[in-house]
């Protein structure tokens, strides 16, 4: 039963409270979102916000990383179905090979993938820089829109993951050299829980790399992205002749209190063009990753293991 | 005037506010949102589909601002503190105005209809993006105009939409018809 109208005065107090009790919830929870977020951009990264969002996240990362491995199955078998349709396709015009030959086909390239994916992230363990062990992670979480540039993987400080630890992943090399892949600076971990680690992609705004050209004996500038994810290298010399596809690397330098984390000439992409005058004689160069973060799954974290490696991250 | 839908709490369960589904309703949709929805392959494009937003949308329009602006806030911190941005609050202010203001559907003098529904949640989730925009905008970093409407904006649109309705399918199987719950709130 709706409760019984109260006559007169009665019903006109108690549709003020209501709304005046309704009006107060809001506006409390609107002051708390307030306080939360403004309180979360003051504090260190060692505050409240900061240690109760980590502590979440790490909770939550084995669900993740679950949901992860149970989504795989369904991918792999839209995967196989669409290039089963394309087999049917090939069937109809070439008129010689059967449905099930196709499809057979089909998921043997499905998982010729992954092998050459699992590959890849091999032959980057041994082709790490010197002083790095590498961990292969997988992507477990992504922010609901892509503002944020960062990822989450599943690996943490139980598998050797620190903060300041580079991740990589392989590319295929460039004619020049000779390897089946090399590591492509990706991002940074920039925060990590027992189970989970967060990576500030290169790609983020907040990031910035000191880089050079390969073969380049001094620095060259600082690598930033734009909101948008463009990578620009900036504080670079107008005199300096630079080319279209030249690599550019990681310079490493920094300062003895404050060592730059990337260890040295480690591929970040290639120069994509130059332009945007800088004021005192500077020019501003574009810079193509050569593969976008965000539409990547499986990263390789450059823990550290020698001194210098460690003095790096501790930097 | 009360507004007829109007339930208020200490109604036994015979009536049933529905907030126990409203809360797994939201579980649901929080645990969807940061585990099997970032797994989606959607090309190169840089947006997933927000089923938080759609379903604080579904909810508000079903029992009304104070369990709209709840359930928002929640919804938005939850998704926050699961996700790796580098905000918190954010979200949940957003969603607290978006839960609020749907919340005024549900003491309407006609029931919400499904259309009018994913116009609303399609407008909410095109103003997801643009307020996290804003907020970078503020902090000194915020993307390009063109890159937020094209980018962001229009594929977090589209996306959104075609998660509401299944959101909107769950919310009316569960919670029944539109009606305003206020279960903090005293009878005088």
């Amino acid at each position: 039963m709706p409760p019984s109208p109260l006559p007169g005065d009665g019903l006109s107090r108690v549709s003020r409270r209501r709304i005046a009790a309704r009006r107060g919830i809001v506006l409390g929870l609107l002051v708390l979102s307030v306080l939360i977020f403004t309180s979360f951009f003051r504090e260190s990264e060692g505050g409240f916000l900061h240690s109760l969002k980590g502590t979440v996240g790490a909770v939550v990362a084995p669900v993740q990383s679950g949901a992860v491995g149970a989504v795989q199955p369904f991918k792999d078998g839209w995967n196989w179905f669409a290039e089963l349709r394309t087999a049917r396709d090939e069937r109809n015009r070439l008129q010689t090979q059967n449905g099930l030959l196709q499809s057979q086909v089909a998921k043997q390239r499905t998982d010729a993938e992954q092998v050459r994916k699992l590959r890849e992230q091999l032959k980057i363990a041994d082709e790490g820089p010197a002083g790095y062990k590498a961990v292969t992670a997988r992507v477990i979480a992504r922010p609901p829109i892509d503002i944020s540039r960062r990822v989450t993987l599943d690996k943490g400080k139980s598998d050797g993951i620190v903060v300041n630890a580079p991740v990589f992943v392989p590319v295929p090399p460039p004619p020049a050299i000779d390897a089946t892949t090399f590591p492509a600076l990706v991002g940074l971990v920039t925060s990590v829980t027992s189970r989970s680690a967060t990576v500030t992609l290169i790609t983020d705004p907040s990031m910035q790399i000191g880089a050079r050209l390969q073969g380049a004996a001094k620095p060259l500038g600082l690598l930033t992205a734009t909101a948008s994810g463009q990578l620009n290298l900036s504080q670079v010399p107008s005199d300096i002749a630079i080319a279209v596809d030249t690599i550019v690397v990681t310079s490493g330098s920094g300062t003895p209190q404050l060592p730059s984390p990337y260890p040295p000439d480690l591929p970040i992409g290639t120069v994509s063009s130059v332009g945007g005058r800088e004021p005192g004689d500077f020019q501003t160069v574009q810079v193509s990753p050569y593969r976008d973060p965000q539409q990547l799954s499986l990263f390789t974290v450059f823990t550290p293991v020698s001194a210098e490696a460690k003095r790096r991250a501790g930097g | 005037m009360r507004s007829p839908g109007v339930q208020f709490g200490g109604h036994g369960p015979s009536q049933g506010n529905g907030l126990p589904s409203v809360a797994a309703l939201m579980g649901v949709a929080v645990l969807l949102q940061v585990t099997v929805i970032p797994r989606l392959d959607l090309g190169s494009l840089e947006a997933t589909p927000n089923l938080v937003v759609a379903m604080v949308v579904a909810v508000a329009v079903l029992r009304g601002v104070v369990v709209g602006a709840v359930v928002g806030f929640a919804g938005g911190l939850l998704v926050e503190l699961m996700t790796p941005g580098d905000t918190l609050g954010v979200l949940a202010l957003a969603y607290v105005v978006i839960g609020a203001w749907c919340g005024r559907f549900a003491t309407g003098s006609e029931p919400i209809g499904r259309l009018l529904y994913l116009i609303i949640a399609a407008g909410a989730a095109a103003l997801v993006p643009l307020w996290l925009g804003a907020i970078e905008l503020l902090r000194g970093e915020g993307p390009a105009l063109g890159y937020l409407l094209v980018q962001l904006t229009l594929p977090h649109l589209v996306f959104s939409t075609l998660v509401a309705w299944p959101a909107w399918w769950a919310a009316r199987r569960l919670l029944g018809a539109p009606r305003e719950v206020e279960p903090w709130l005293v009878r005088a």
